[in-house]
């Protein structure tokens, strides 16, 4: 058990925040389990997409600040697709349930992946209205596993978090980022066979991003310098994807920055988020706009911040 | 209360820059060493009159308030001439939101423009003279913090820089903190056209020095930069400021202009040099039990390479 999970602040977040569970496509089996904190009545939510070997609590800690701070924010995690367009299919539907209008995606490593596809996938709807990607990647080919992706279904459980493991970090790493590790170990404890594996295969069956389709959409790419799961070379391939992309850099952070440098993360998701404030597709709620925007909080603030 | 409002009085005046130089990535390949810098700019101080509305490059939090340089020598443009301004990207993002705001700051608009020109010191307008290659005459207070990144030469070294420009205010100090720690070099700016600009750096030196909290505080690099240069009513010389500098311990001194691009790159180079060398003397006197080897001749790039 790592410092996170006894944390008073993740007992917070479990006990302040509920867990739904939703099923979209009548199928029983494929159940998306939610976290939704924050104002509801805000149409274009920032959703957070777990990497492949964790759950949506993950994000506790971005989702606790940001909702405080009048975000609405959403983490998931996503049930058990074996392909691309099933998934895209199924998240759509799942945002139609939620009656979102559009989205702010946050996805770290395979979910930054999956998030680019939907937003490649609905760019004609526009329903991703920007997107910020965390040590994620834009090219399946770089794991170089898709000849034995087709077979993950029936690898058992224990080999397929083997693989995961084998990219964690080991040798001397700070507290916080050990901490992390801890976390997010216990979170691949909990994900089962079937989950790991059509995660893995999505995460590695041959397929790219089509970078150019997602032109219009403002990304901002967390990138962590001392992180060791992706290599210089694949991180450029994404810089050159997204070249007007805001990079924000951490000096350290290993791979979960989100865990283990929690405030300099929400910060640069607080400065990505600012530049929607005030239009339709803003993720704060319009009285903490209007607070921000202003310290005082004159009559004229309060009047217009309906 | 009233001492946070002074604090944000004091952030308006000028710049902090805390440049934070990182470990980076060593590899096998390419660039020997990237680094990250932080940079931090107080705030602005229009916010603390209520007034706020404003914006940043991505559009449309904004209703652009009108400004024009300085004392009113120019004439302020109207709204609807800086709207024919914008480019028009810019402004098809922003129109929308422009139109609900702009009966509130067309209230606002005479006393910001007095005000204005008292107080900013242009730490935005450096920046994007730096990075962007832009000057603009129109006024955008900073809301809350924002940063640019660069890359830069040093010693033959790539650094990717990260300049961190913040406003000051009460609401974002939450915020602030965040990045204020780990800086690698503070820039604090004035307007050598506004003394009380410049008398208040001493303050704005130790309020960064607190919420920074450096390892070894007496030698923390700092970089002055007295902006404002091809105004013709300069009120603090070259010298004062040159000997305020000097007593306190050399910090290097720049005059600029963000909007002739005097002086700019070689104030950043400075800037991005004495970060490095901070980061360097970090590497030396890292006690702790140290986290990540930030120095690529202690730990060869085995772990970094790609293990997918």
């Amino acid at each position: 058990m790592g410092d996170f999970v006894k944390s008073r602040e993740y007992d917070s977040f479990r006990s302040s925040i509920p867990q739904k569970k939703i099923v979209v496509d009548g199928d029983e089996d494929r159940t998306w389990v939610i976290y939704d904190a924050g104002p509801r009545n805000i149409r274009c939510p920032l959703v957070f997409l777990p990497p492949a070997s964790g759950r949506a609590t993950v994000f506790y800690k971005q989702l606790l600040t940001l909702s405080a701070a009048g975000y609405r924010v959403i983490a998931l995690d996503y049930p058990v697709y074996w392909n691309m367009k099933q998934w895209n299919e199924g998240f759509c539907k799942l945002i139609d349930y939620l009656r979102l209008d559009k989205i702010h995606i946050f996805g770290a490593s395979l979910g930054g992946y999956l998030g680019q596809k939907f937003a490649e996938s609905t760019y004609l709807a526009q329903r991703v209205q920007s997107l910020i990607l965390c040590n994620s990647f834009s090219d399946t080919s770089i794991f170089q596993q898709s000849n034995s992706a087709p077979a993950y279904w029936m690898l058992p459980g224990v080999i397929l978090k083997k693989m995961i493991m084998g990219n964690f970090e080991r040798g001397r790493v700070d507290k916080g980022i050990a901490a992390s590790v801890d976390f997010m170990v216990d979170s691949l404890d909990s994900l089962g066979q079937q989950e790991l594996a059509s995660r893995l295969t999505l995460n590695c069956m041959n397929s790219y991003v089509e970078a150019h389709k997602l032109g219009d959409i403002p990304v901002t790419i967390i990138d962590v310098l001392d992180t060791s799961a992706l290599s210089v070379s694949v991180k450029d391939d994404m810089f050159k994807c997204y070249p007007s992309a805001r990079r924000a850099h951490l000096k350290n952070g290993g791979n979960f920055p989100y865990l283990s440098r929690a405030e300099e993360v929400n910060v640069y998701i607080q400065i990505h988020l600012k530049n929607f404030w005030g239009s339709k597709e803003s993720a704060l709620s319009g009285d903490r706009e209007m607070e921000m925007l202003s310290t005082k909080s004159t009559e004229s603030d309060d009047s217009t911040s309906n | 209360m009233s001492i946070l409002n002074t604090t944000k009085l004091m952030i308006s005046r000028k710049i902090f820059a805390g440049v934070r130089i990182s470990p980076a990535l060593f590899t096998d390949q390419g660039k020997s060493l990237s680094t990250s810098a932080y940079f931090l700019a107080g705030s602005q101080w229009r916010l603390e009159h209520g007034l706020g509305k404003c914006g940043n490059e991505y559009g449309p939090l904004t209703s652009i308030p009108d400004w024009s340089y300085a004392d009113g020598r120019a004439a302020p443009l109207s709204y609807s001439k800086t709207r024919r301004l914008k480019d028009k990207e810019e402004l098809a993002k922003s129109i929308k939101k422009q139109i609900t705001q702009m009966d509130l700051a067309k209230e606002y608009h005479k006393q910001e423009i007095m005000d204005l020109s008292k107080k900013r010191v242009g730490k935005t307008s450096l920046m994007n003279q730096y990075v962007n290659k832009r000057f603009t005459n129109q006024y955008k207070a900073t809301i809350g913090a924002d940063f640019l990144t660069k890359e830069v030469m040093v010693d033959d070294r790539l650094v990717t820089m990260q300049i961190w420009d913040t406003a000051g205010q009460e609401r974002f100090q939450s915020l602030g903190v965040a990045f204020y720690r780990g800086a690698d070099c503070c820039v604090l700016v004035y307007d050598v056209t506004q003394t009380n600009t410049f008398k208040a750096l001493d303050e704005w030196r130790d309020e960064f020095l607190i919420q920074a909290s450096p390892r070894d505080s007496e030698n923390f690099p700092f970089v002055v930069i007295g902006n404002k240069i091809d105004l013709d009513n300069r009120s603090v010389s070259t010298k004062r400021a040159q000997n305020w500098c000097h007593s306190k311990g050399d910090v290097p001194y720049f005059e600029t202009s963000a909007k002739e691009a005097l002086n700019v790159e070689q104030a950043f180079q400075a800037v991005a040099k004495n970060a490095l060398a901070q980061e360097n003397e970090m590497d030396v006197m890292n006690e702790f039990p140290a986290p990540i080897t930030l120095n690529p001749t202690n730990q060869p790039s085995k772990d970094n390479s790609c293990s997918c």
